[in-house]
């Protein structure tokens, strides 16, 4: 995986966060594992470049514990709407 | 190390296996079940109320309600069908979905499904996606799929969560079952089935967004096109493969936000500020959605980008409403325009086109996928599809149309059958050695690699435009990284799950640009925009269709109102080498 994409989206906070673990369960896409001790380790965000950005974690955690932050590339992104469009020719 | 990953395979048997359980596979599961057959529904998701497309909520449903209105019938929506698709759709399909659709409307309101408008006895009800009457009925559906996969629970519908289905089996003809695989444990599933519900969804991360994110995509990133993977190698035909869909979100964030603020009357405003889209169309900003998609492209391809949106003239009490209208669409929406720093009721919003998919070339009904007759069957015996896996696609609506329906024919066929058939053990031994060897520590591809690689080539050379030169080259490349699947190394059964999924990525890539290099026309407006063919040709008003056979490829086209399950034994058109064959030439 390019390095420039793992941003973590998935901020917890320790301190709030009561090992549940909602946001494994809801995850539908298997980004977020539960710690290994139930109640006692916090989850770990897995694969932070495979989230959807559904909010689905952060909706559904009890203590409010998850902040959404979306990485540089997507407020700023690398490529423009030109680059998608295709010329339907070679390139140069 | 390697040897640890996987464990089993766990042999389960059932009368019907669900493969995906989303909107199609809750219904088709609650159908089998209303029936008496023993049903397992398998779900890459961790639970089924949060699975899928739909798992954090919807907002619209396409309904007929047969009220006193005239539009309000099915006979009335039909008519407008074969219009609104060019008829590239199996009409006798579309009529047995639409037909059901006033019945599954009810059932799913008795499942407790509140449909109403908030604090009132009635539907509230839009028209929409050019549809001759306002069929959408708008509600709360945030817990839509809650509902479903709770009833599916106590229908007494057997689960199996986090399990990819990777393989399907078919013998003599008849459909035998599957190879599931735990992607949290690794264990796997031999699953012997009487009949098979494939119901996995769209085709996505086929091509690139401005962000250059995959998986922050527009659709269900974890929808890659497997059952459409998997029937194609038991005989199936797939069809309307060439067509694509995308739509325009803020920019960075492929996403469903724009829909919301384009209905409650928002501007598209071009770089000089005018208000450009009734030079494409006279309803302006109330043209379909995919008329917006294509006016925005062709805007911008003009010179005039980027391209803004616009709210500020909205009254106020709406303007303090919007965040919780693109909310609804998408719940991270706000979030990212906050912190992008944009204020829509202070600015014009920048938007952009997302990256494309494959599932319904923006035309509602006409699917993009595994070719199904009326009862949802399939190539061979026992096998079914439904959802936008399938060449019938409506929403939500037509994939629990259409689930009920296969549900209702699949457990129909298994109570047909005395036991469910063996799997084939030589197939199902060298599809486990297949999934060991990519967790060989000496393998050193990547599933990203792989993926990017068909994403570059594809978003340039079978996009939004497309010409035989350019998609001659994107063929060689994208069949010939075929040869790089074997290498594809996984470190755990998550990045094995992955791995599956580049290669239906890959070959869904594949069997578009067949099919594209065919339809000498463009249709569609940008769903099949050839700059070669710039104009639509009455010649090509007919399906066109992609089989797997002794591991080649043909093409087959057909009358496009007849029964396209014809397909599947129809005299070829062609013959096109697949894979490694086709790269090395
Ligand atoms: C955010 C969003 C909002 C939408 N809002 C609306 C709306 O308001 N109204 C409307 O009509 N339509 C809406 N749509 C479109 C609608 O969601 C789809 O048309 C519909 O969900 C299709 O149903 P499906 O069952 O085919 O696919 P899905 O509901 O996506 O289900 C497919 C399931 O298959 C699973 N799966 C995939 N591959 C495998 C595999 N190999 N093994 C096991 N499981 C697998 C997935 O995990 C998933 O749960 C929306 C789509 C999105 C993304
Ligand atoms: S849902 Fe919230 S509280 Fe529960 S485990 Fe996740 S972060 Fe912690
Ligand atoms: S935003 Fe969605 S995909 Fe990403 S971690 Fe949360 S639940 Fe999973």
């Amino acid at each position: 995986m390019p390095s420039e994409r793992a941003h973590n989206p998935i901020i917890i906070d320790d301190e709030l966060c009561i090992r549940c673990p909602l946001c494994d369960i809801v995850c539908p896409g298997d980004i977020i594992i539960r710690g290994e001790r139930a109640k006692v380790d916090p989850p770990t965000v897995a694969y932070p470049a495979e989230c959807w950005y559904c909010g689905l974690c952060e909706q559904s955690c009890p203590t409010d514990a998850i902040t959404i932050v979306f990485p540089e590339r997507m407020i700023r992104p690398p490529l423009t709407f030109a680059d998608l469009l295709g010329a339907g020719e070679p390139a140069p | 190390m390697a040897e640890t990953v996987l464990s089993g395979p766990s042999v389960l048997e059932t009368d019907v296996l669900v493969v995906g359980g989303g909107v199609a596979g809750c219904l088709a599961a609650l159908a089998a079940r209303g029936v008496g057959a023993e049903v397992l529904v398998c779900d890459k998701g961790g639970r089924l109320a949060w699975s899928g497309s739909v798992g954090g909520g919807v907002d619209q449903f396409l309904a007929v309600l047969e009220t006193d209105e005239e539009w309000d019938r099915p006979a009335y929506l039909m008519q407008s069908v074969g219009q609104l698709t060019d008829g590239l759709v199996d009409l006798a399909v579309v009529e047995r979905m639409v037909y059901e659709l006033p019945r599954v409307f009810r059932r799913i309101e008795a499942l407790g499904v509140n449909f109403r408008e908030k604090d009132a006895e009635g539907y509230a009800r839009h028209r929409a996606f050019g549809l001759p009457g306002a069929y959408h009925v708008d509600f709360d559906g945030k817990k839509f799929k809650q509902t479903i996969a709770r009833a599916v629970r106590r229908a007494g519908a057997k689960e199996l969560m986090r399990c990819a289905i990777v393989s399907l089996f078919a013998e003599g003809g008849t459909v035998a079952g599957a190879l599931g695989l735990n992607i949290r444990t690794g264990e796997l599933y031999a699953i012997r089935a009487k009949s098979v519900v494939l119901a996995t969804g769209d085709v996505n991360r086929i091509s690139r967004n401005v962000a250059d994110m995959p998986y922050a995509s527009w659709h269900f990133p974890y929808n890659t096109g497997d059952a459409q993977k998997m029937a194609l190698g038991v005989g199936a035909v797939l069809a309307n493969m060439e067509f694509i869909e995308a739509t325009l979100g803020p920019t960075g964030f492929s996403s469903q936000g724009t829909n919301a603020l384009t209905g409650l009357g928002a501007h598209y405003l071009n770089s000089a500020g005018e208000r450009f889209m009734f030079k494409y169309d006279p309803l302006g900003e109330r043209a379909r959605r995919s008329v917006l998609v294509d006016a925005v492209i062709s805007e911008t391809l003009e010179g005039n980008g980027p391209i803004f949106l616009d709210v500020r003239h909205l009254p106020t009490e709406e303007l303090a409403n919007v965040e919780r209208t693109l909310e609804v669409d998408r719940h991270t929406v706000p979030g990212f325009l906050r912190q992008k720093g944009v204020s829509l009721a202070e600015e014009p919003v920048e938007i952009s086109i997302s990256e494309f998919s494959i599932r319904r070339s923006g035309v509602y009904f006409r699917g993009s996928g595994i070719v199904i007759d009326e009862a949802a069957a399939a190539a061979v015996a026992g096998l079914y599809a439904a959802g936008d896996c399938c060449t019938v696609s409506a929403g939500i609506a037509g994939a629990s149309s259409l689930g009920w329906i296969a549900g209702v024919s699949a457990a129909g066929f298994s109570a047909t059958q005395a036991a469910a058939p063996e799997l084939p053990a030589d197939e199902l031994a060298a599809d486990i050695a297949a999934l060991n060897a990519h967790l060989d520590e000496n393998r050193t591809g990547s599933y990203w690699d792989l993926e990017d690689a068909v994403r570059e080539v594809v978003t340039r050379d079978v996009g939004f435009r497309r010409s035989a030169e350019s998609m001659a080259r994107a063929h060689a490349v994208v069949a010939g990284l075929a040869a790089d699947e074997a290498a594809m190394k996984a470190a755990d059964a998550h990045e094995l799950g992955r791995v599956v999924e580049a290669k239906a990525i890959r070959e869904m890539a594949e069997v578009m640009v067949v099919a594209a290099e065919a339809r000498e026309e463009t249709r569609s407006g940008s769903s099949h925009y050839r700059v070669d063919y710039p104009e639509p040709d009455e010649r090509w008003l007919k399906v066109l269709g992609v089989r797997k056979r002794d591991g080649r490829y043909e093409r087959v086209t057909g009358n496009a109102e007849g029964h396209w399950k014809g397909l599947v034994d129809a005299e070829a058109d062609d013959v096109v080498a697949a894979g490694e064959a086709y790269g090395a030439k």
